[in-house]
């Protein structure tokens, strides 16, 4: 896989992005033009910096990943990827700008005054959801690390752990919002590219054409699965796509196709399941919250919400067909990483593999670069959200009222060297698994532990301190019990089972709890100032 | 400590324009305006940048932190100058550019003005904080039409006096700032309206494929268009389905706020 021109277009598109790193904000200081940072332009600066960060590995490698080998199932990771900034849209974007704080922790103690549990909770839940989130960053770098050099998977991840913490801790934090523009870029244009390269190559130019060949395939996943213990399985490296199909086809006649919901999520409380984590979870999401910052206006808040949907959704769209387009082209390559047991690769490598299937080395380094940087760019996002809230929740709320700007800057650091190391060591225990699966057990923890709790903050006058801190203690111990036992293939928990996602079961147990306990006690914080803050006129 | 680069004249009515964001550097730049107009009997305009960026809380203290051992202090600009120049009798009038590039800014406000010169102070950075911040100083040098006096530096001895005015005006940390907001009464019942009519309107059909294709498995699958079945139409036209409800949202509550307004 190595060459040397797809090397040469990963370090050069890594470059851009640590120069981009290095010199960005001097040319936001210094240009002699109007031409960065202005007014009328800020909200779709700021589109394009929330869809950069938010278009992480899960996005580019895992969605179309997942589809590749899982089929129709997994269109719902995109789909509640998209759903949830509509969720953000409606309930919480504009009142939070209005509010003008942005971590969980600040906006519950601006209505109630004081309370370190609450900020400490805060503070816990982001870290936790942010971990979960760095976790399969980490993971889809490593396998792409280990696709492009041929490294081992381990040198991979440890590699790339300690590059993502030194740009972070060196330069990288200071210019994160351009490289999330760059990549936000970067990233779409790479995905139309292999789309149109894919489509006019070996479809005819049909994009329906994709979906009639998808109709006749065995999703490889459930294929491999069960070719695993058949002592007649052919060599797949030696067909071509259409003969692998065909095999596999005529061999399991009886079992779904790719277009056949269940293959994945195979009843009504899985599929709800995963629907209620992703859809409610992009709310909950720190570093998303976090980037809200950053919009000027409350009215911006909005429109840069919208240019974020139209962006991703047509990301998402574009997703669809190329991971069924890549479950065909590449379905001999997916059933032989399955069967010798390189599922770290089969399941996150769909699209630099169809890239360099319908672009050669020049979009595989494309791919491959993109994907890396937007890796550094999330990563980076997730672990300053992580420093900002230990150092400023933390730290100096809690531990050091009298921090200096300087420790707590140092603090923050501390905590992205942390986190970052913790992240390696869970990447290295999760290598196999999907990236986007990953993701969306991430957005299960964000939708129970701080989209109820800033929900009911923002919109219910009745809420309590106790209520809140009862609605984020109970999705953060329901939501991590259930993660946990997916992760270790618990079948169920107490007699209840273990579905792909928490959230059904979490987010309502958040929801009572916070309901309960308002109702049981009386203490409803500044009510009518943060009411005011939150809904008066802009 | 003072260099003077000639260019094209200002309007030849005795004005110097300040650039200040009340640094150490920036109050050398000050007492030396104040200087030269007394001695050529000009007025003074001051500008400060306030830079409108889109990055994060941590980003800005980390940038504020490395800057510290640069600025040395961190005062209101204009105030400054004002309470100088008030004690030196020379007339000060202040301006404020709520937006960035800094250098661009300063420019703007001196294309407005026209002044006979431009007065800025250089921080003296070197190393990564030179690297990565660049000059505004010299932005301006190079790109000014007008005639530019650059402060070198800082002077503590030089700034001594004004140094103590700084001190009383100086700018509060982001944190301490805390905007007072009357109380009044708040319609949320409409809000909440708007809000839930968007959202349903994308999760009623967003749910319904989840039921759908859990409870009605065989429908799903039915081809509707070409080879596309039931499902697989529903995921694509969720898409456009989001965009409508978000768009439709926004121009409800804008509506609405114009009303309110």
């Amino acid at each position: 896989m190595t060459s040397i021109v797809a090397m040469s277009l990963v370090i050069g598109l890594i470059a851009v992005s640590i120069g981009v790193a290095i010199y960005s904000r001097r040319w936001s200081r210094t240009s002699s033009e109007f031409y960065v940072a202005g007014q009328n332009i800020s909200w779709a600066q700021n589109a394009l910096a929330l869809t950069g960060d938010y278009l992480s590995a899960a996005s580019f490698l895992g969605v179309a990943g997942a589809i590749a080998v899982l089929g129709i199932d997994k269109t719902w990771d995109g789909l509640g990827y998209f759903g949830g900034y509509i969720v953000l849209l409606a309930l919480l974007a504009v009142p939070l700008r209005k509010v003008g704080k942005f971590t969980t922790s600040e906006v519950l103690t601006s209505r109630f005054k004081g309370s370190r549990s609450l900020r400490f909770g805060g503070m816990a839940g982001a870290v936790v959801i942010s971990t979960f989130y760095v976790v399969p960053q980490i993971v889809g770098a490593g396998a792409l690390l280990q696709l492009l050099m041929g490294w081992s998977y381990t040198l991979a991840v440890i590699i790339v752990g300690v590059l993502v913490i030194a740009y972070v801790t060196t330069g990288g934090m200071r210019a994160t919002t351009y490289n999330q523009i760059i990549q936000g870029v970067v990233l779409w244009s790479v995905m139309l590219i292999i789309l149109i390269l894919t489509v006019t190559t070996f479809f005819g130019a049909d994009l329906s054409g994709i979906f009639s060949i998808a109709e006749g395939i065995v999703p490889p996943q459930l294929a491999s699965d069960l070719l695993m213990n058949d002592p007649n399985v052919p060599d797949f490296t030696q067909m071509s796509a259409s003969q692998a199909v065909e095999f596999v086809s005529a061999k399991f006649p009886m079992e779904p196709n790719a277009i056949t919901p269940g293959v994945f999520a195979p009843d009504w409380m899985n599929v709800m399941a995963l629907a209620v984590g992703l859809v409610f979870g992009t709310a909950g999401l720190p570093h998303v919250l976090t980037r809200y910052y950053t919009v000027r206006k409350p009215k911006d808040a909005r429109t840069s919400t919208i240019g974020v949907l139209l962006l991703i959704g047509g990301f998402y769209i574009m997703t669809i067909f190329v991971g069924f387009a890549a479950m065909y082209l590449l379905y001999p390559e997916l059933m032989n990483y399955f069967l010798t047991g390189q599922s770290s690769i089969a399941v996150n490598m769909a699209v630099p593999l169809l890239a360099e299937k319908v672009g050669g080395q020049v979009l595989l380094g494309l791919a491959i670069g993109g994907a890396f940087c937007a890796i550094l760019s999330t990563v980076a996002g997730l672990l300053i959200t992580i420093g900002t809230t230990v150092s400023h929740d933390f730290y100096k709320e809690v531990i050091n009222r009298n921090a200096t700007d300087r420790q707590e800057v140092l603090v923050a650091k501390l905590a992205i060297v942390a986190m970052g190391i913790m992240g390696m060591v869970l990447g290295l225990g999760l290598a196999n698994q999907n990236v986007s699966y990953l993701v969306t057990l991430a957005f299960g923890m964000a939708a129970s532990i701080f989209f109820p709790v800033l929900f009911m903050t923002i919109w219910w006058r009745r809420y309590t301190r106790q209520g809140a801190l009862a609605t984020m203690l109970v999705g953060l111990i329901v939501s991590v019990i259930f993660v946990g036992a997916a992760l270790v293939g618990s079948g169920a928990v107490l007699g209840i089972p273990v579905l792909i996602n928490p959230a059904l079961y979490s987010l309502p147990a958040a929801i009572v709890a916070g309901v309960v306990v308002s109702l049981l006690t009386d203490d409803v914080g500044d009510v009518d100032v943060f009411m005011n803050r939150a809904h008066g006129k802009d | 400590m003072v260099s003077l680069m000639n260019r094209n004249q200002g309007n030849g009515q005795g004005v110097i324009l300040l650039a200040t964001d009340g640094s150490k550097p920036a109050l050398m730049a000050t007492k030396k305006a104040i200087e030269l107009a007394l001695a050529f009997g000009s007025m003074v305009h001051t500008v400060c940048v306030h830079e409108e960026l889109p990055t994060t809380s941590l980003e800005r203290l980390d940038e504020a932190v490395h800057e510290e051992q640069f600025m040395g202090i961190h005062a209101h600009g204009n105030m400054v100058a004002q309470e100088y120049g008030r004690i030196r009798g020379v007339e000060v009038v202040t301006h404020t550019e709520e937006t960035g590039p800094v250098v661009a800014a300063i420019l703007g406000c001196a294309k407005k003005l026209r002044p006979d010169m431009i007065v800025i102070g250089n921080s003296g950075r070197s190393g990564w904080e030179r690297i990565s911040l660049g000059s505004v100083a010299e932005g301006v040098m190079k790109h000014s039409p007008f005639p530019v006096v650059m402060t070198k530096g800082i002077d503590e001895a030089y700034i001594e006096d004004i140094l103590t005015i700084a001190q009383k005006v100086l700018l509060p940390t982001v944190e301490e700032v805390e905007e007072l907001i009357s109380i009044g009464e708040v319609r949320m019942g409409r809000a909440m309206g708007l809000s839930l009519t968007a959202l349903l309107a994308f999760l009623i059909p967003y749910f319904g494929l989840g039921i759908f294709s859990s409870f009605w498995r065989d429908v799903a699958i039915e081809p509707v268009l070409g080879s596309m079945n039931v499902a697989l139409l529903w995921i694509l036209m969720l898409f456009p389905m989001g965009w409508l409800s978000a768009i439709a949202y926004h121009l409800m509550v804008t509506r609405r706020e114009e009303g309110r307004a």
